[in-house]
């Protein structure tokens, strides 16, 4: 039964993941004939093309439309990832790619970047800062945590919460200092709303390797995952490192977590309610939940984004905010249809 | 006979407090070995060392032959494997999942099950009589049930060292024998096991051998009639005990009695 829930389960995942980017790329302000879009994405590759399709939505597409999508669903798809293989990795439902204060992090050095008008001249110093600061929080969390080589996974959530609170805090001065300043204060809200808005192919160059590179190295460790979940002395005992892979887990989580909130801002609940979901439908392994997490976290993202796009058209609902929008309340309920017996 | 696990000589200290000195024992194929000692007496730190949690200050600690130091974390789960007192696992793997998760040492980063897994598999259902309990989650399963499938996944291990942490401590006095007999019938004449046990007249009913642990150090060792006896009890144990070995049923009956003074510490009058 569980096999043809996963084969199912993968063939939807498969299609979603199809119908988003068709959507996310032929819907928009103006639409593109789904006729045209093979030719033009073919002609651009250099292919023999004649086009028969107008200039500006070979413009459209391949500057605006495809950027778009391609960040979503590195963004979408890594923060589901990182939500299910942090779950696992904590023991604990709540964790998602927050949980480290990461997410915070990152957030903090963009703000710096835009609060410092460096991110006004080009797309590199606002990502760089941004990663750069979500870093440094991983590396202070895991530092403070960690005692002879030993990291207890309670003081470890314990710091992430601590330095997360402490980020925040410093982002909401930031956010306070702009204030005297529209343009600047506008810009930072925007930015931690967060969205897709504006994305470029550097923000593409950025992304996609490190999420693809470190999404591989977290599927690689799905096994170890599953074991670790009966506790750090059996996974040890049927041969884990366990300290290894916890440091190589963390280390990966943060990277992809960190380029996302670069690249994205603050989209919150994917990280956590994505794995969830999937948990429910085709049970707890983490070499089927994992790569289905970052298929079905993508193809969600990018369909939220057009559904962001259209809500109030021709205005953009902020993309955080509609996650969060559709996210919590689906969480509630299936809180409350699970309550007997807990959501892992 | 060859010694499956030796201990010589080994030592360990948590910062500069000792909690283990020279303590050499070895156990053979065939044998089930009780550790027993008063709380803090460094049981736990002892298995923690045979699983590789822990490293020695000094001595050495040889498994199947081989120095632990040299063993990767897998091969040494390919000769040891390890039952605790209890475990908790929220998230609804179902009991054959846990028991194959026993296979993760013989099991390439990406590689599928074969043929020898899920006969390693079934055998250590069989062996625990789990069968039936397959698609139910672990924490559906009374304390006996669980226990026993945490023992099928160390069975499914395949490993010739079964390490013990006081595995009936949770349990009720029928799912306690059932346990321990289970173990005996594993161990038959190719396996071993080494038990942290706090109740002794289990220690003295099951095990072949018992080695006694005082702060750190072995203070006897030998069958259970040589090691449990009433000076042993008062000495080590600071508790006044009844031991009677009883012949016709082959085991030991202790009966603890009152606790003794503490050492050292002074009367107050």
């Amino acid at each position: 039964m569980r096999r043809r829930q996963r084969a199912l389960a993968c063939a939807l995942a498969g299609l979603g993941l199809v119908a988003a980017v068709l959507a996310g790329t032929m819907y928009g302000a103006v639409s593109i004939p789904w006729r045209h879009l093979a030719g033009i994405v073919a002609h651009a590759a250099g292919l023999p093309v004649t086009p028969d399709w107008p200039t500006w939505e070979a413009t459209v597409l391949l500057h605006v439309r495809l950027p778009r999508v391609l960040v979503g669903l590195c963004v979408g798809g890594g923060l589901a990832l990182c939500g299910g293989a942090l779950q696992a990795l904590f023991r604990n439902p709540l964790a998602d790619p927050g949980v480290l204060g990461v997410s915070s992090g990152a957030a903090l050095g963009a703000v710096i970047a835009l609060y410092l008008g460096l991110a006004a001249h080009s797309v590199w110093p606002l990502p760089i800062l941004a990663c750069g600061s979500a870093g440094l929080t991983a590396f202070v969390v895991y530092g403070i945590a960690t005692r002879r080589g030993q990291t207890p996974i309670g003081t470890l959530l314990l710091a992430g919460v601590a330095v997360g609170s402490l980020n925040a805090a410093l982002t909401s001065f930031v956010l306070s200092l702009s204030l005297a300043n529209y343009d600047i204060g506008r810009q930072l809200i925007l930015w931690l709303l967060g969205g897709l808005d504006g994305r470029t192919w550097e923000h593409v160059k950025l992304v996609a390797p490190v999420t693809l590179l470190a999404a591989g190295l977290i599927i690689a460790y799905a096994r170890d995952l599953d074991v670790l979940l009966l506790g750090d002395v059996h996974a040890a005992s049927v041969g884990v490192d366990v300290v290894r892979v916890r440091r190589v887990l963390i280390i990966a989580t943060s990277l992809v977590t960190g380029v996302a909130v670069a690249v994205s801002g603050v989209i919150g609940f994917v990280g956590l309610i994505i794995p969830h979901i999937l948990r429910r439908l085709i049970g707890p392994h983490h070499q089927w939940l994992l790569p289905l997490a970052l298929v079905v976290g993508a193809a969600f993202l990018v369909f939220a984004d057009c559904l962001a796009r259209a809500l109030i058209a021709p205005e953009e609902l902020r993309l955080g905010v509609l996650t969060a929008l559709i996210g919590a309340p689906f969480f509630l309920f299936l809180l409350l249809r699970h309550r007997r017996e807990g959501l892992l | 006979m060859s010694a499956l696990l030796e201990l010589r000589d080994l030592t360990f200290a948590y910062q500069d407090r000792a909690v283990l000195s020279q303590v050499t024992f070895s156990i053979g194929a065939g044998e089930v070995v009780g550790l027993v000692g008063p709380n803090g007496s460094g049981k736990s730190t002892l298995l923690r060392l045979a699983l590789g949690l822990l490293a020695s200050d000094q001595g050495e600690l040889r498994v199947v032959g081989t120095p632990i130091v040299a063993l990767s974390r897998k091969a040494l789960a390919r000769h040891a494997a390890f039952v605790p007192q209890d475990t908790v696992m929220e998230i609804a793997f179902s009991v054959r999942d846990v028991v194959a998760m026993g296979r993760h040492p013989h099991l390439g980063r990406f590689q599928p099950e074969t043929p020898a897994d899920e006969a390693a598999i079934r055998w250590a259902l069989e062996a625990t009589s789990t069968q039936a309990l397959t698609e139910r989650t672990l924490q559906e399963l009374s304390g006996g049930e669980r226990q026993r499938v945490i023992l099928a996944r160390a069975l499914a291990q395949q490993a010739t060292i079964l390490l013990l942490d006081e595995p009936t401590a949770n349990l009720d006095v029928a799912h306690q024998l059932e346990m321990l007999m289970l173990v005996r019938a594993v161990v038959r004449e190719r396996r071993c096991a080494l038990i942290a046990i706090h109740d002794l007249a289990l220690a003295a009913r099951f095990c072949d051998r018992i080695v006694m642990l005082s702060e750190g150090a072995v203070v006897a060792l030998g069958t259970p009639r040589e090691v449990i006896t009433e000076a042993h009890l008062a000495r080590y144990f600071r508790i006044q005990a009844k031991v009677r070995w009883e012949p016709e049923l082959g085991g030991l009956l202790v009966l603890p009695r009152a606790p003794l003074p503490e050492r050292g510490v002074p009367r107050q009058s």
